[in-house]
């Protein structure tokens, strides 16, 4: 029972309070991407959650190794890419076999939307609290479910810019970056001053 | 597969200093900087590791890149830039020893950013050698210019220092946080378009801001 | 005629009520809450509020300089400046004033294009941007009834606001009839609840603002705060602290409504407002900061079309009810038509995937089946791909294998393309 309340605690930590994009600023680019492709939010979020919690229970053993090393700056990211290559071959055979039709939509951006800044970093970042198996986990699948919602909540953004009389040196990434600022000024509020590091 | 390689276009190389700014004008690598870039020694530091990892990876992927099978290429590339993360960790702790301690995992994020996965393999594989060579300094190049002047008046207005040196009273030290990083970025992504608007011919195509990938 | 119709935002103007008077109403609705705050703070006020003014017009003036756009005469810009001080402790700083005027005006409302585009509530944005950077310049109050140095360093004695020992789960040391007064120490503004309800009710009263949008998010709060009590003793206390502490009231009123970013039509604004009183009720709960106001107010703002969006879907649906109904049933009927017509043809229709390969195996096998029929002609149906192939869903090539059907299906195409040129 306390593993469910700890694994739940930890999502809904990760969706709201450490949002991937808000308050992590992870994965921008593969989200600005994504946001203009609103019918493919709900499968690259469902990968991504896989992707995380795969690579997670995959490096879970691994991280002691390496987390004390002297190296570990470098060895730590190169240890969960290698992780991560490994849930790519998995998840690239998975869906050739089991999902032909998907994927031949998916093709070449699997790559893409394996290896993200969203991806690696929701591996880093319980990686680097030490979080426990179960944190971890929950953690993961919170970082896609914040990362899906922060998509859409963007997109939404987005659409409603097209509406304003906006200046013409501020159209296009000026105005997308100064709306996510404000959008993630929004969520501190929930998180207060103290930054997560 | 034999059709030929891109030559060598230096004004093309040379808009990814400004005209084609990684950050400003594409939009690429946005978080990192947002994040991690709260002072000068910081800026730098991902200016360094950016370099080491997007000049190998496109020449990597204009060399060998068609010759894998093309579901592998991603993970090549990543896998690459992977390793180039053990230079670039040298070279910043020739500066600072605890850089990549107070970075956290933003140095490594530039690993998987969208220059080494995504460009290399729209762009590179089809560029020869040099053209590849060429654009990765530039796209560095503009990239570290992001990266130092962001750094470089977070600090200033931050903590009032620069390079660690005290030279002024802290003004507004919520700058380092990462939204002021996302509003910061913006307004120079607005100057640098009110720039592009004033030296700007009129017959030359817009870069456009919509590129992102 | 279309040409001649623009597209604009609210603030509309309608009959004798202009924009400009909407402004000048609700400056005066401002002014007795500054004469409040004079009269338990001193002159300290009207200079801040002063200050706030003439920093938001000057930023909206350089902000049109720089964009090299006419200015154009605007009262909305000093509303901002009013508000902004009115939120923060009487002894603030001037430079935390005109830095919160700098984001409200130069981040939130010059690049979405001014007055009419802003997306976000300005004073709400500048405000919660200086409170994250000097929590503790912000929320810490002054006590009343002392006058409070001009200029130079202040020299009044700080305590915490109410809504702070309700953060920690105390009852604060002050009675509901200070806090009704106004002797409380709180943000210079917002704690005379008595004046600021009687200035809400002179805006709603002179049409200025609307009275859904604050009594909805009230009401909400209020029922949340009776539901999950914070602090022991009676739930009218509590109720009473949790209303009058913060600047809920003020926000409800002055804030809330703004109306280029509340919602348009009244289902709408009573759906944002229970949607911020449950907003600022978690934020204020589980948040770690005391703008939970600030926060859930800019969160709110981001949706405040959707509500408009779901009340416009949930109003078309009940005010169309019976022809709604109607053309179901007639829809359903005509469906159960189809299907006996097409059950009376009985086609043997082959569904094949669009995967080309598939498609090959498939069509050899057609063929190899069809060749006691030589006379039969395949068509295929195949829409043109798209370049990204984006469409997750699977397009189905429908063909027909005996000659009598395939007047049904022909027709069915037919309709299609008459479709599309119309559209064309």
């Amino acid at each position: 029972m306390t593993y469910i309340f700890q694994f739940f605690t930890m999502m809904l930590t990760a969706v709201f309070a450490e949002n991937l994009i808000f308050t992590r600023a992870l994965g921008t680019s593969w989200m600005f991407y994504l946001v203009k492709r609103p019918k493919e939010v709900v499968k690259y979020t469902l990968l991504l959650i896989c992707v995380t919690t795969l690579s997670g229970l995959i490096g879970y053993p691994i991280r002691g190794l390496v987390y004390d090393h002297e190296y570990r700056h470098f060895l730590v990211p190169m240890v969960y890419i290698g992780v991560m290559a490994l849930v790519y071959i998995a998840v690239y055979f998975f869906i050739k076999k089991v999902f032909p039709n998907e994927f031949e939509n998916i093709g070449m951006n699997l790559g893409v939307a394996v290896f993200n800044c969203a991806a690696l970093g929701g591996l880093l970042v319980p990686a680097g609290e030490r979080l426990d198996l179960i944190s971890t986990l929950g953690y993961g699948i919170g970082m896609g479910l914040g990362f899906g919602i922060a998509v859409v909540v963007m997109g939404y953004g987005i659409t409603r810019l097209e509406y304003c009389r906006v200046p013409k040196i501020f159209r296009g990434v000026p105005i997308a970056l100064i709306y996510l600022g404000l959008l993630s000024l929004a969520f501190y509020g929930l998180i207060g001053h103290q930054l997560p590091t | 597969m034999t059709e030929t390689k891109e030559k060598l276009n230096l004004k093309e190389s040379l808009a990814y200093i400004f005209f084609r700014n990684p950050v400003l004008v594409l939009g690429l690598v946005i978080g990192q900087l947002a994040a991690g870039d709260t002072n000068l020694q910081n800026g730098a530091a991902l200016s360094v590791t950016y370099f080491f990892i997007v000049v190998p990876v496109l020449v990597f992927a204009s060399v060998i890149g068609k010759k894998l099978p093309e579901w592998l290429r991603p993970m090549c590339y990543a896998l690459v830039s992977a390793v180039m993360l053990i230079p670039a960790y040298f070279v910043c702790g020739t500066f600072s020893a605890t850089i990549y301690d107070s970075m956290g995992i933003y140095p490594a994020l530039l690993a998987v950013s969208t220059v080494p996965i995504v460009y290399s393999s729209k762009f590179a594989e089809k560029q020869n050698p040099v053209t590849a060579l060429m654009n990765g300094v530039c796209l560095a190049i503009g990239f570290a210019l992001t990266a130092i002047i962001l750094g470089a008046a977070r600090e200033f207005f931050g903590s009032g220092s620069l390079w660690g040196i005290k030279i002024a009273e802290a003004a507004f030290p919520a700058v380092k946080l990462p939204f002021w990083g996302f509003i910061l970025l913006g307004f120079m992504a607005a100057i640098a378009n009110l720039i592009k608007d004033l030296i700007k011919k009129p017959e030359e195509a817009p870069a456009g801001g919509e590129e992102k990938a | 005629m279309k040409e001649n119709l623009m597209f604009q935002n609210a603030p509309h103007v309608r009959q004798s009520e202009s924009v400009v008077t909407m402004m000048w109403d609700v400056v005066l609705a401002l002014l007795p809450v500054y004469l409040m705050s004079f009269f338990y703070h001193g002159p300290r006020s009207l200079v801040l509020g002063f200050c706030g003014v003439v920093s938001c017009t000057v930023f909206s003036l350089f902000g049109s300089i720089v964009l090299r756009e006419k200015p154009v005469p605007d009262l909305t810009p000093a509303i901002t400046g009013l508000i902004i001080p009115l939120l923060m402790p009487a002894d603030i700083p001037y430079f935390v004033i005109i830095a919160a005027c700098a984001v409200a005006i130069l981040v939130v409302k010059v690049p979405f294009g001014g007055t009419g585009n802003n997306l976000f509530n300005p004073a709400a944005v500048g405000f919660a941007s200086v409170a994250i950077c000097w929590p503790e310049k912000v929320f810490s109050y002054p006590v009343t009834m002392q006058s409070i140095e001009v200029f130079g360093e202040t020299t009044v004695q700080k305590v915490q606001s109410p809504a702070y020992s309700l953060a920690l789960g105390a009852v604060p040391d002050y009675e509901v009839l200070d806090m009704l007064l106004g002797s409380a120490p709180g943000p210079m503004g917002a704690t005379n609840i008595l004046v600021l309800v009687a200035c809400g009710i002179f805006l709603i009263v002179r049409k200025a603002v609307n009275w859904v949008s604050p009594v909805s998010f009230l009401a909400s709060y209020a029922v949340l705060c009776v539901s999950f009590p914070r602090i022991g003793g009676s739930a009218f206390d509590a109720l009473c602290y949790e209303l009058f502490s913060g600047m809920l009231i003020f926000g409800a009123f002055f804030m809330l409504t703004e109306p280029v970013t509340s919602p348009k039509r009244d289902f709408g604004k009573l759906m944002a407002g229970v949607a911020t009183g449950v907003a600022v009720f978690l934020f204020r709960y589980f948040g770690e900061f005391e703008m939970g106001f600030a926060s859930a107010l800019i969160l709110m703002n981001v949706f405040s079309p959707l509500f408009d969006e779901a009340c416009e879907g949930v109003l078309h649906v009940y005010r169309h009810r019976d022809s709604l109904i109607r053309s179901f049933k007639a829809e359903n009927q005509r469906r159960k038509a189809e299907k006996a017509e097409k059950a009376a043809a009985e086609p043997v229709v082959r569904v094949i995937k669009k995967n080309e390969q598939a498609e090959k195996a498939a069509a050899e096998e057609l063929s190899d089946a069809a060749l006691p029929n030589d006379s039969e002609s395949f068509e295929k149906q195949e829409e043109v791909p798209e370049e990204n192939a984006v469409s997750a869903e699977d397009e189905d090539i429908v063909r027909q294998e005996e000659p009598e059907t395939e007047e049904i299906d022909l027709s069915a195409e037919n309709e299609k393309s008459e479709e599309e040129e119309a559209v064309q």
